[in-house]
Parts: structure tokens; sequence; C-alpha cells
């Protein structure tokens, strides 16, 4: 009379895990400080690295004219701090592209000579504009302010000329584009770094704190002892999950005080959706930590395996930086996949845009709600209950 | 009323035959002690008999519980105590107890009531607001013994409980399991030291993953196929040379200025005393298990 008695599950048991991870927690002074200081410090020192707003592009400029128009000019491309001539002295081609060539300068400008004498002949200046390619984002934008700059210089010249034929400008007929960019008026890079950067440092920080937590076990032994218990893998994994999600969720706290107070990133939905977004977030970031830590065998494994498995597709193929739409079909594909993508345009969109709800965001809440499911399921069903 | 059962019961890792058609037969009440050196299979057999491990081929029935498919059911009704320190070092001992009988369900009043006799049995309650990594090795025993007992389980497994604790810690958990057994508590034991064979009711000597003899130690003993001898001798290193030349001698062992000598028959017996003479102090002593097992694996 043998009997396949499979034991019953009881979620009673999630309650004295939750207490031990706590003790855990609190006991581990050190590794506490870690988890709570160690977003800031990161967010902090990141989003100053961060910025796309490219200023203080190092400029050679040759100048052949060597007059006081083209010294006027000089003086434009550094007046609004975007370019910073480099040694102003170097006046010399050869000096200046040797400077190119060992990166002193990204960009050179070339004065023809004969210049004020061909403008005041009502004659067409061509200026030479030469950027690095080795460094095409700088360059390129770095050439968009070099244009700009020649612009502005050749209208104020025509206004000066219309002027003197005693011709008013304002009777001149012009078409002009009016651009108005909302939510971000002043198009601040902080305001679209800051919230990127702290979904990315969360995704890292959670899924790290969670990789940790199974195979400590297993390394300090106390996993034998665990597995010889009626204690199931689900409540194991949910009572250690509910513990990070507190610790986390005290983490998204601080990061978004940082935010707004330090960064001065505006704050314009409401605290519930984030909250909302957080959790869900934090449940898959958290699940997927786990599933980490009970496939590998040591806790180096687990770091590694996090840094790696977090790192890079949060940062490169989340949206953080590059536009997921320009990207060619499969890593769009592949991007799907990746939780930070969906907590980045969520945290975005909620600090920036002030009738931002859960409801607006639908889909990507949809899609961490399935990742963190399936996250934690399979990270269960991974936990093996014997010692093989 | 037999509560464990195992036929036939077989186990590899990779190339290596931990476990080699294993037949145990356990009864409710008994203190059954795997006795055998190290690498015997002695971890993996018990391992198997808890649920942790899958075995590969044979039959186990725990308390009528088929093993692996009810291993979460037979779970629930035993305690299992391993052979490294397996409970959370930055944990008080309260604390560990605490969360073992809270996995277990047991109520706080409950708890409280079977913690007071088991704490004074242990003599840990002084102890209880310490963290367990701060604890000797013997009361980190006698605290993992607490968290395997807490929920009152049937049979009560123990790998190599005694194995680096001093020899007074290693008494005391011994008589802290005569107690545990007294009540009525069924333990599978291991240990590679011969002398707590004579703590168990019954013994099965494994070596290389089977199992070479099973019996009570006192049938063991007595059915020890040779006498075993003591002798003091006057000049030791002489009668060293005169055993070793001797064929009827089965073993023999070198104690400090004593030796031990077992030898096939009662001729042998007299044989050995006449020729050694009386400066050899020869006298007849009982057996143990070891010489036992010596023999065992020796034929």
């Amino acid at each position: 009379m043998t009997s396949t008695d499979k034991g019953t599950r009881n979620f009673k048991r999630i309650k004295p895990v939750f207490i031990k991870e706590v003790l855990h927690i609190v006991r581990d002074t050190r590794s506490l400080a870690i988890a709570l200081l160690a977003p800031v410090v990161l967010l902090v020192l990141y989003a100053y690295a961060v910025t796309f707003d490219i200023k203080r592009i190092d400029l050679g400029v040759v100048d052949y004219d060597d007059t006081a128009m083209s010294r006027e000019l000089t003086a434009k491309f550094t007046a609004n701090g975007y370019f910073e001539l480099h040694r102003a002295s170097m006046n010399s081609m050869e000096a200046c592209v040797e400077a190119l060539r060992i990166n002193k300068i990204k960009m050179i400008i070339v004065i023809p000579p004969g210049m004020s004498s061909d403008v005041k002949s009502s004659k067409t200046v061509q200026i030479q504009a030469i950027g690095d390619g080795s460094d095409t984002n700088t360059v390129s934008i770095g050439l968009g302010y070099a244009n700009a700059t020649i612009a502005q210089f050749s209208r104020s010249l025509l206004l000066a000329q219309v002027r003197s034929r005693g011709i008013n400008p304002k009777s001149m007929p012009v078409i002009e584009p009016v651009p108005r960019v909302w939510y971000n008026p002043d198009l601040k890079s902080i305001n679209f770094i800051v919230p990127g950067l702290s979904a990315i440092i969360m995704m890292l920080i959670s899924a790290l704190l969670t990789s940790l937590t199974v195979v400590r076990e297993r390394e300090q032994n106390t996993f034998e002892q665990l597995v010889s218990t009626p204690l199931k893998p689900l409540e194991l994994m949910i009572g250690k999950l509910v513990t990070y999600i507190v610790l986390c969720l005290v983490d998204v706290a601080i990061i978004v005080a940082v935010s707004i107070v330090w960064f001065k990133v505006p704050f314009r939905g409401s605290v519930l959706t984030l909250t909302v977004f957080t959790v869900l977030f934090l449940f898959c970031a958290l699940g997927l930590g786990m599933i980490i830590s009970s496939s590998v065998k040591s806790q180096q494994m687990a770091v590694i395996g996090t840094a790696m498995g977090t790192l890079l597709p949060s940062i490169l193929l989340s949206g953080f930086v590059f536009p997921i739409d320009s990207m060619p079909a499969i890593i769009r594909g592949i991007s799907y996949v990746v939780p930070a993508r969906y907590f980045i345009t969520a945290l975005r969109t909620i600090f920036l845009k002030a009738d931002a709800d859960i409801a607006s965001l639908w889909v990507e809440a949809l899609y961490l709600f399935v990742f963190g499911m399936f996250f934690l399921i399979a990270s269960a069903r991974r936990f093996r209950k014997d010692l093989e | 009323m037999e509560v464990i059962s195992v036929t036939g019961l077989s186990k590899s890792f990779k190339t290596v035959k931990a476990v080699d058609s294993l037949d145990i037969s356990v009864q409710q009440g008994e203190i059954y002690g795997l006795i055998g050196p190290d690498g015997g299979g002695k971890t993996t057999t018990l391992r198997l008999l808890c649920g942790l491990l899958l075995p590969e081929s044979g039959e186990i029935t725990v308390l009528d519980r088929r093993l692996p498919e009810a291993a979460e059911g037979v779970k629930e009704h035993i305690g299992y105590m391993c052979q490294r320190f397996s409970l959370y070092t930055d944990l008080t001992v309260e604390e560990n107890i605490t969360f073992f009988a809270d996995i277990y369900g047991i109520k706080k009043q409950e708890l409280k009531e079977r913690l007071k006799p088991l704490l004074e049995m242990t003599r840990l309650e002084p102890f209880k607001d310490r963290l367990a990594g701060k604890l000797s090795g013997g009361m980190k025993q006698k605290l993992a013994l607490i968290c395997t007992l807490i929920h009152r389980p049937q049979i009560l497994f123990l790998d190599e409980p005694t194995t680096g604790v001093d020899p007074v810690s290693r008494r005391e958990f011994w008589e802290i399991l005569q107690s545990i057994h007294t009540e009525g508590v069924t333990i599978v034991v291991t240990t590679p030291y011969m002398d707590e064979a004579e703590q168990c009711s019954r013994i099965g000597l494994m070596f290389k993953g089977k199992i070479i003899a099973t019996d009570t130690p006192k049938n063991l003993k007595k059915n020890l196929n040779g006498i075993v001898l003591e002798a003091h001798p006057a000049f030791a290193a002489d009668f060293r040379e005169m055993i070793k030349a001797c064929t009827y001698i089965t073993d023999w062992q070198q104690m400090g200025e004593r030796f031990r000598v077992v030898v096939k028959d009662e001729a042998s017996a007299a044989d050995i005393t006449a020729a050694a003479g009386e400066t050899a102090n020869i006298r007849r002593i009982a057996a143990s298990v070891e010489d036992v097992f010596v023999q065992k694996i020796k034929t």
C-alpha cells in the first residue's frame, strides 16, 4: 500500500522566507549600503557623462584672409560655446591637419584668402569645413553648428547690405519655420537621459541582488537543508522576490528623488502610475536575476552572467541611446524581449508627460507583466528540489 | 513495522558507482547505523532515502510512500541533517529554529511547548540570541538537530553528525539521540567511527557502495570468524617481529605498548600464547565492530 503523496503547496510558507530574507539583508550592512547607494552614485556619475548636448568641439581655424571680417567670423564660432578654438595661433593648414590626425581637434574651418574683399564686391565666398569622420556623432552635429554659424554670419552681412540701400528689412518677404518641441521644450538631454539611465541602473542592481540569492544558499550549503523540507520552489521564489521588490522600491524612490531634486527633471505624471510600472518592471528584473541564480554554480558566475545579460541589452537595445525604429528588423525583434525597453519608455513618459496614465502605456504594462510571470515561473522550474 | 524498504538500489555519478544494488530494511523505532569509511556511499544512500537524489534503479519506500515520486510527501514527515553545517550563520539560534518551524507550519504556541524540552536537552537555552555562525562545532550540530526535530519527524536522517566534533560533545550528542530514540523516533545515522556502531540497534557495514554485512552489533561481533587477543609484551620490538612472521594471524594492530591481534581459531590462540611466552602478557578480549569490518573487507 504505497502512495504517491506529493505533499501540499502552502503559501503560508512565503512569510518565513520573507522574514529570513529581510534578516539577511539587514544583517549584511555592507551589501545593504551598496544596494542603496550604488544606484545614486551610478546615476549621478553617468548622467553627467552621457550627454548628447555636444559642446566645446575642438576647432582649428586656418585664416588665409586675416582681416577684421575674418577675425569676426572666427569669433562667432567660439561665441556660443559650441566650439573651442584650439591654440588660436595655429594658423597653418599643416599644423591643423596634424592636429586632426592626432585627435587634438575634431574640425577645421578654412577661410579663403580675400574673403572680405570678395564679400564687398558681392561675390560668393566658400568657407571650407573639414570634419573628422572617425567621430561621426560629434562631427555631424559640429558641421550643423558650423553651417548655422556661417549662415547667420552671412545673413547679418546681407541685412547690413539691405539696410545700406535704404530698404527696411522687415518689408522683405520671408518664410520662416517656427519649430516647437513639446514636453521638453529646451530639448535638454538630461531630461531624456536621467529616466533612461534610471531604468538601466535598476535593471542591473535588481537583477544582481536576486542573482546572488539562490546561488548563495547553494554555496553556503543551506540549500541542502532547504530542499529536505517541504518548502516548494515557487514559495521560496515568491518569498525572495517580495523581499527584493521592497528593497528595490526604496532604491527607485531614491533615484526619482535625485532626478527631480538634483537634475531638475520635471515630474509631471502620477506617482501611482510610476509605482505600478516600477513593480511590474522589478518583477521582470528580479525574476531574471532569479533564473540566473538558479542556473549557475557560483556567486562569481552569477555576477558576470547578470552583468552580461542585463547591461548591454539594456543600453543598446532598449532605445536608451539608439532609436529602435532605425534598427534592422531582426534586432528590433530582439529588442522586444529587453524589459528595460518598456520601462524606459514608461519612465520617460511618466516623467515628462502630464497626462500619462496606465491606459496610455498599456502595451508596455502588458509586456512587462507577461515577462515577469514568465521569469518567475521559469526560475521556479529551474530551481530543482534535489541535489542532482 | 517496516518504515524504510530498499531493494536493488543503485546510483552512479558519471563513471563512479556510488551505491551498488543496495537492500536495506529499517523497522520503526530502530537506530540504524550505516558504518563505513569515507567514499563508501553512505551520504549518497542517505540522500536517496530523503528524496534528494534520484535513484538510477531499484525500489525505495519510505513511510509507505514510493520515492522519488512521493519525495515531497515524505519530506513532511522526516528530518534530515546533512554533513556540513547548513543553517543560516547570519541568523540567531532562535531565528533559525523559528524559520524551520514556520516552514513546517508549526503554530507559535506549539513551537514554544516543543522548543522548551529541546533547548533543555541540548542546553542551548542561554545561546538563543547568538548568531548561529558564532557557535562552537558541537553547539552547531545540536542546533541543526533541533531544527530537524522541531516538526516531530517520524524518521530522523543524520549524515555523520559527529564528524569533527570533540569527544565530549560527541558523547553528549549520542545521549541526546538515545533520548529521542526512546520517544519512538526511528533514526538512520551514518558514521565513519566504528565505536559509534555500539550505539545502534542495527548496523549496515558499507564499503565501496555495497553493504557487506548487516545485523545487530552484538550478533556481528559474535559471528566474527576468529579470536581477539591483547598483548602487552615486555619487548615490543621482538613481539612485533614474531607476529609479522606468523601466518595464522589474520589482523594485528599496535597501540602504543600494546598489541591487538586477531587469530583464526582456538588452536592458533594457544600457539601464539605459547610462542610469545609469559613476558607477552597475552589475554583474550572482546571483539569490536572494527574487527568485523576489517575481516569482512579482507575476504
